[in-house]
Parts: structure tokens; sequence; C-alpha cells
């Protein structure tokens, strides 16, 4: 008996693959249907749908990039301290000191591969009419991921702490303070005043303050947009996104015409 | 001459007209032997064809692209590597395009002269059978000849630089394109050529006119980078992505384009649209997972090449007191950046976000055509398309082109070849309604009371909000608002009022110098 063929008929190997390799139709539908992370797709699927000249890969780019990012991420923190003193230095190890110095690279560029990805995706599904019935909904839960995209790429520009890194944020969260009614500088922030004059809008709480931490781009900042950066806007972009492969799914599919 | 030019730079520019030669002989090559069988095209009743790539020409070219790719790679020990292979490729080059130049050239003399399927009355898949809608068969003869001499041209282009001949942008080029530029003309002529691209896409669906369009773009981009300051700003690592946007952008868009008028003629013709043609499903293991698969190995190697090319950067550790000039937000945030030059910070960085990320959302329940689901097309939703790719091409993606490529410190405006000065002045004479409508056109002092004053901003304001949308939906959108309702029609409006309002406040600071329509601090419009 072939090698090959022995390993399969192993219990270990058989508690880990239900099913035998699949080379014919049935066992093609089982490990479809068996495998956690194929699962995600149908058993079954348009074959235009699934055409590059019709989706262009952008959806499915996009989920690729975040997964990179995740992975490059995690190995990044295990460098990197969210505090004046070490941010800058330790990212300036990484490229110095850290073996497979290109991680920082890895993660940066596949963060703005990953924001234009999304657009073109974005793109994609404009043009080819498919957030119309019944995929309306899965739209908007798209533009949501788009806005968590962006956040993400914005959060994590910061943490290098360089001069780059905090100009940014400053022009970023500069208007933050011009927020209608919750900003200091922004029409009708004096409409969220008590009674005998006590405002509730001041330099030390209005919205750019709470983006911040503080009242200019500083160690709260940091810590803050660290925590968003990577624990709660990835948090929430993974739950987003099982939601909007779910609803692929629930929607029909691909979209295609009829 | 050479200032702005150093051997480092000479050495690239080489290799860019290599490539860019490569894919010109490609392009002959493909004319002159393969099928060319456009999209959804029907060959039935077709003779066979007989155009055959010779087949010598394959090993030779391994042969010479092979070696040169291995020298490359071992360049660090070979001396003299780079430029022995640089040598074979431009050779490899040289030779697939002349070859298929030549071999169109005979495939039509023996045509001509009675030979291979000249007798039958009906075309032979030796012709061009063209898509739906994209015009008639090319002459194949003629096309692989263009493409073969421009290969040649580049690859000569190339030559040049690699012994370093002085070939630049000429000084007067660039004066005149950096005069001619300003926001004014680059964002107009951005719509301009938006607006023209859309109406005449049966036009620039064609392979070559495309084709012609990426050489010139290649060529004009080439010129370009033998200037320093152009070469600083588009090779400055976080802005090297935006290249990569406008490319692809304009790629896809051509291909949506182009499909969409194959599409609009193929359902004019009764034909199903491309998309229909596949109806059959396949299983995911192995056509999907397959592909994914594909995509991820190509992504990852495409990833770690850019992540060992391009370090990623890192400026000096953050000072609080020392403002970079020019200070700028990450990229994808430029549009809005450019917007503060037209609006305040409330209206920029708050307002117009909100108001596109509503609208983004709003779409599928204001959109109720329900032609176009599922394929490409622009006949039969031209409204949504013009509004949507006006929306992201223009006032997306040319924005944060202008906003990273060409404004500079002080958020002044730099032409693509002028030097970043962060002395540069440009006077600011910028006035309010109020100035224009009671000290200009009604002669006298403006009223103190800031209501008063205002009144004709309030007014105009109130006209466009709140009177405009009742007209609109009476009459430009009568058809729309009998189909989608009232209250959605309504709202789908005044989204687009507000989107409207950015070309148009744009317009009126270019040719009113207009600042604000209401100036109430805090509450400037
Ligand atoms: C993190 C961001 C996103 C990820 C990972 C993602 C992923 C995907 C994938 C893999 C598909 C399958 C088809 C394809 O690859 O094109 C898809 C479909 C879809 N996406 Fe997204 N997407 C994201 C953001 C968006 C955005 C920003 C929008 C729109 C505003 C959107 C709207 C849709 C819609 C409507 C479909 C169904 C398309 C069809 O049936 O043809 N998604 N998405």
């Amino acid at each position: 008996m072939p090698i090959r063929d022995r390993i399969a008929r192993t219990q270990l190997w058989k508690s880990v693959f239900r099913h035998p390799m699949p080379t014919d139709r049935r066992n093609r539908v089982q490990v479809m249907l068996s495998n956690f992370f194929l699962h995600l797709h149908p058993v079954s699927v348009q074959k235009q749908g699934i055409a590059l000249s019709y989706t262009w890969c952008m959806g499915g780019a996009t989920f690729f990039l975040f997964l990179v990012e995740v992975v490059t991420g995690v190995l990044l923190m295990f460098y990197y301290r969210p505090t004046l003193e070490h941010a800058y230095n330790d990212v300036l190890a990484l490229r110095d000191v850290a073996t497979l110095g290109v991680l920082r690279e890895l993660h940066r560029w596949s963060a703005h591969a990953m924001v234009i990805a999304v657009m073109l995706h974005m793109y994609r599904v404009f043009l080819t009419g498919s957030y119309k019935p019944p995929r309306e909904f899965n739209w908007v839960i798209g533009v949501m991921l788009l806005v968590l995209t962006l956040l993400l790429s914005f959060t994590g520009y910061l943490l290098p702490w360089d001069q780059l890194a905090v100009w940014a944020i400053t022009v970023g969260s500069n208007m933050a303070r011009a927020t209608p009614v919750l900003g200091l500088e922004g029409p009708g922030a004096n409409l969220l005043t008590l009674g005998d004059g006590v405002k509730l809008i001041t330099p030390a709480s209005d919205a750019k303050y709470v983006l911040l931490g503080g009242r200019s781009v500083g160690e709260a900042a940091l810590n803050r947009f660290y925590v968003l950066h990577c624990v709660a806007i990835p948090l929430a972009a993974s739950l987003l996104i099982m939601v909007h492969f779910w609803r692929v799914r629930k929607d029909g599919g691909i979209s295609g015409p009829l | 001459m050479l200032q702005d030019v150093n051997p480092g730079v000479l050495a690239g520019l080489a290799w860019y007209y290599l490539l860019a030669s490569a894919l010109n002989a490609a392009a002959a090559a493909h004319v002159a032997y393969a099928e060319m069988v456009g999209e959804g095209a029907d060959v039935a009743g077709l003779a066979p064809r007989t155009r055959r790539f010779p087949g010598w020409l394959g090993p030779v070219l391994v042969g010479l692209y092979g070696p040169a790719l291995l020298i490359l790679g071992l360049r660090g020990w070979i001396p003299g590597g780079t430029t022995a292979a640089y040598g074979l490729a431009a050779l490899a080059n040289g030779l697939l395009a002349l070859t298929a130049g030549a071999d169109a050239a005979h495939f039509a003399e023996v045509r001509a002269s009675g030979g291979v399927h000249a007798d039958e009355a009906h075309p032979s898949l030796d012709d061009h059978v063209p898509a739906a809608g994209l015009g008639g068969p090319i002459n194949r003869t003629l096309w692989a000849l263009v493409w073969s001499v421009v290969a040649v041209v580049f690859q000569a282009i190339g030559l040049t630089y690699l012994f370093h001949g002085p070939l630049v942008l000429p000084s007067f080029a660039r004066a005149g394109v950096d005069s001619m530029a300003g926001p004014t003309t680059f964002f107009l002529g951005s719509a301009l050529l938006f607006a023209a691209t859309l109406r005449f896409r049966r036009v620039v669906a064609n392979g070559l006119v495309a084709f012609g369009v990426v050489n010139l773009s290649i060529l004009a981009f080439g010129l370009s980078l033998t200037d320093g300051d152009f070469r600083r700003i588009v090779s400055t690592p976080d802005n090297v992505p935006i290249v990569g946007l406008i490319v692809l952008a304009a790629g896809f868009t051509w291909l949506a384009l182009r499909r969409g008028v194959i599409n609009d003629a193929r359902r004019a013709e009764g034909l199903p649209v491309l998309e229909a043609l596949e109806q059959d499903r396949v299983l995911s293991w192995p056509d999907l997972v397959y592909i994914e698969l594909i995509c991820m190995v190509a992504m990852t190697l495409f990833l770690i090449a850019w992540a060992v090319a391009l370090p990623a950067p890192l400026e000096q550790p953050a000072k609080m007191t020392e403002a970079p000039n020019p200070a700028k937000a990450p990229w994808y945030f430029l549009g809005l950046q450019e917007m503060l030059v037209y609006f305040d910070p409330w209206l920029a960085g708050v307002g117009i976000p909100v108001v596109i990320i509503v609208g983004l959302c709003a779409i599928p329940y204001l959109d109720v055509n329900e032609e176009g689901r599922g394929y490409y097309t622009a006949a039969s939703r031209p409204f949504a398309m013009a509004t949507f790719l006006f929306g992201f091409l223009v006032l997306w993606v040319v924005l944060i082109v202008l906003g990273t490529f060409l404004r500079g410190p002080n958020w002044n405006f730099f032409g693509p070849y002028e030097r970043w000065d962060p002395y540069k002045v440009v006077p600011l004479n910028n006035v309010d309604l109020s100035d224009l409508v009671w000290i200009r056109a009604l002669g006298r002092a403006k009223p103190s009371w800031a209501p008063l004053r205002e009144l004709p901003g309030l007014a105009l304001l109130a006209f466009y909000l709140f009177a405009l949308p009742p007209i609109l939906l009476r009459t430009l959108f009568k058809g729309y608002a009998a189909k989608a309702g009232t209250a959605r029609a309504a709202v789908a409006v005044v989204l687009l009022l507000l989107m409207a309002g950015l070309p148009l406040k744009m317009m009126l600071r270019w040719t009113l110098n207009l600042k604000y329509v209401v100036a109430i601090p805090g509450f400037n419009i």
C-alpha cells in the first residue's frame, strides 16, 4: 500500500479529516461542508459569480489583507510598547534589530493596500449594481466596514510616534474640535450649557478630548489609539466581516443577472 | 542639463523603458499571433486559424530572458552583470517585436496572394472578431507593426539611458505644465476628462485606444521621472500606494466601461449579457478554492517584494513644538483636507464625512432602478453611474491625488515639476457673499446686525436646501419621484444637492473669490 494511503488510514489522520481526498464529486462536497474554514463558502457557486473579470477579487483581497494585518500586527505587538518613552525606539529597532526586519513594512504596505482594495471592492459592487435588492443591507454593512478600515488605518498611523505620525493625527483630530454642538469650536458649542452659564463643552470635555484623551496628541492619545487599533476596531471589523460573509450567502451568493 | 538625474535614476529609467518595450513587444505578438475573439463574440462558422507563434521563438525567448533574470539575481558576483542582463533582455524585446511585425506582414501577404483561406467568402479566425459594440475588426498587420515599432522606440530610449544619454524633459515643457497647472485647471481638467470618458465610452472601450493611452501615460510618467521634484513627490514611500491607486482605479474603470459597452450593445441586439453566458454552477472545491489559493500566493509574493523593496518611513521622533510644513493627514483623508480650502473644519472634517457615509448607506434605498443588477452596464443606469463615478473618481480619487502630489507647504498649490518652496506667497483676497451684495452690488456699508448682514447668504442657502428640492421634484426628477415615492425622492434630491454643493462652492471660489456664503463665526458656510 502506498505510504500516502497508509497515512490516510491512520486514526490520527481520520480524526482530523473526516473524508478521503477531495478528488471525486462526493468528497468535494464533503470537504466544503466539514471543514470549518471552507464552510464559509457554499458547496457550489455560479461560474460567472467567481469570474475574476466580474468581482476583480477585490472583496477577497480585502479579507486576505485583513488577515495579513492580523498576523503581522500580532507579531509587531511583541516588539512595541505604546508609551512616549518606548514607542519610537521600538519602531526604530524593528528595522535595525529585529529578525525578519520587514515586518513593519509588510504591516504598513498591506494596510495601504487594504484601504485601496476596500475602496475598489465598493466600486465594483456599485458598478455591477450588486447593492440592489436583496443585497441592500449588506451594502450598508459594507459601508460600516469601509469606515472601520479607514479608522483602523488612521489609529495605526499614530503608533510609530514620529513627526509624520503625530502631525497627521493632529491634523485629523483637529477636525473633532469642530464637531457641531460637541466640539469646542464647532457651531452650537454653547448649546450645551447648564442654566447659570456652566458650559458642558470645555477643552477638557469636547469631542477632541474624548478622541485623544487629552487636549492634544500625547501619551493618553497614544494609549487610546493603541487600544482602538489593536483590540477594539479589529474585533468590531471581524464581527462585521462575519456578518458580511454570512449575508453574501444568505442573499443568494454573489450577484448575477436575473 | 543633468543636474536632476544621477546614475541611479538613469539606470532605473533604463529598466523602466525595458519593461515598457517588453509590454509593447508582447502586444505586437498578441496582435500578430493570438486568436483575437472579443468577449462573447460568436465564432461559429469561421474557418480555422493559421497564424501560429513560431516554434523556435519560444525557446529563444526563454533562453534570453531566463539568463537575464539569473544574471540579475547574481549581479553581486558578476562584474558588469547588470549591463549584460539588460543587453540580453533588450535583445529579446527587439527580437519578439521584429518577428511579430514581420510575421504579421507575412500573413497579410500570403492572404493577399490567394494563400490560406483567401478563397473563402466568409471571414476566418485569422481575422479579429470584435465583441459587440466595439466597432469593426482591426487591421492586425497594421497594429502588430505599430506596437512593434513602439517597442523598438521604447527600447531605444531605454538603451540611451543605459549609456547615460541626457534625455530629460525639456525645461520649457516643465515650465509650461507648471504655469498651466493650478487647483482650478487640475480639478476642472479631471472633471472634463471624466465626462468625456463616460460620454465617449464606446471609443475608450476599444483596446487600441486604451493601449495607446497606456503608452502615452508610460511615456509621460517616464519623462516626468527625469524631473527631481516630481520624483521626490511620487517616490515618497507613503505616496507610492497612491500611484497604484491611480493605475488600479483607471484600469478597473476601463474594464467596467468596456464590459458595460459590450453588454449594452448585446442587449440592444437581443443577446444575453456576458454575465449570463456562464449560467452553470461549479463546485467550490476546486474552482473557487483554487482561485483563492492562487490569489493569496500571488498577493503574498507581491507584498513581500514590496516590503523588501521599499522601507516604511520613519521620520524624526515626535516633537509637539515643531509642526512640519505641510502637515498632512493620512492620504485617504486628503480629499477632506483639500475641502478645508473651501469649507470650515466643522463642514470639511465632520459635516461632509457624515453626509458621505449616510449618502453611501442610502444608495440601495434610493436607487429604484431594477435594471443593471448583476452585470456591467452603463446605458441602463446612466444617472446612477454618472453620479457615483463622479463622486468616487473626481471628488474622492482626484482630490486625494491633488492633496498628495500637488499641495505643498502652507497647503499652497505646486505644479508637478515645481520645487516646494515654503516661502511661496499666494495672494488671498477672498470676500464673503455679504461683501459682494452689500458693498459691491448695493454700494453701501454692511449692516452690523449679523442676521441682516447675512440675509443674502441665508436666503440663498434656504433656497438651495428648501425651495430647490420641491422644484426639482416637480421638474427634472418628476419621473423618479413618481416611481420612488415623494419621501424617498426628496431625500435623494437633498443628498444630491449636498454633494453638488462641493463643486459649486469650489467654482464660486474660483470665479468670485467667494469665501463664505454665510459668515457667522462658528457657523461659516
Ligand atoms: C473589510 C471590508 C470588506 C470585506 C473583507 C469584504 C468582503 C467581501 C467578499 C469576499 C465578498 C464576495 C464577493 C467579492 O469578493 O466581491 C463581498 C461581497 C459584497 N460586499 Fe464586501 N467586503 C468589504 C467591504 C465592503 C464595502 C465597503 C461594501 C460597500 C459599501 C461591500 C459590499 C458588498 C456587497 C453588496 C457584496 C455582495 C456583492 C455581490 O453579491 O456581487 N463590502 N464582500
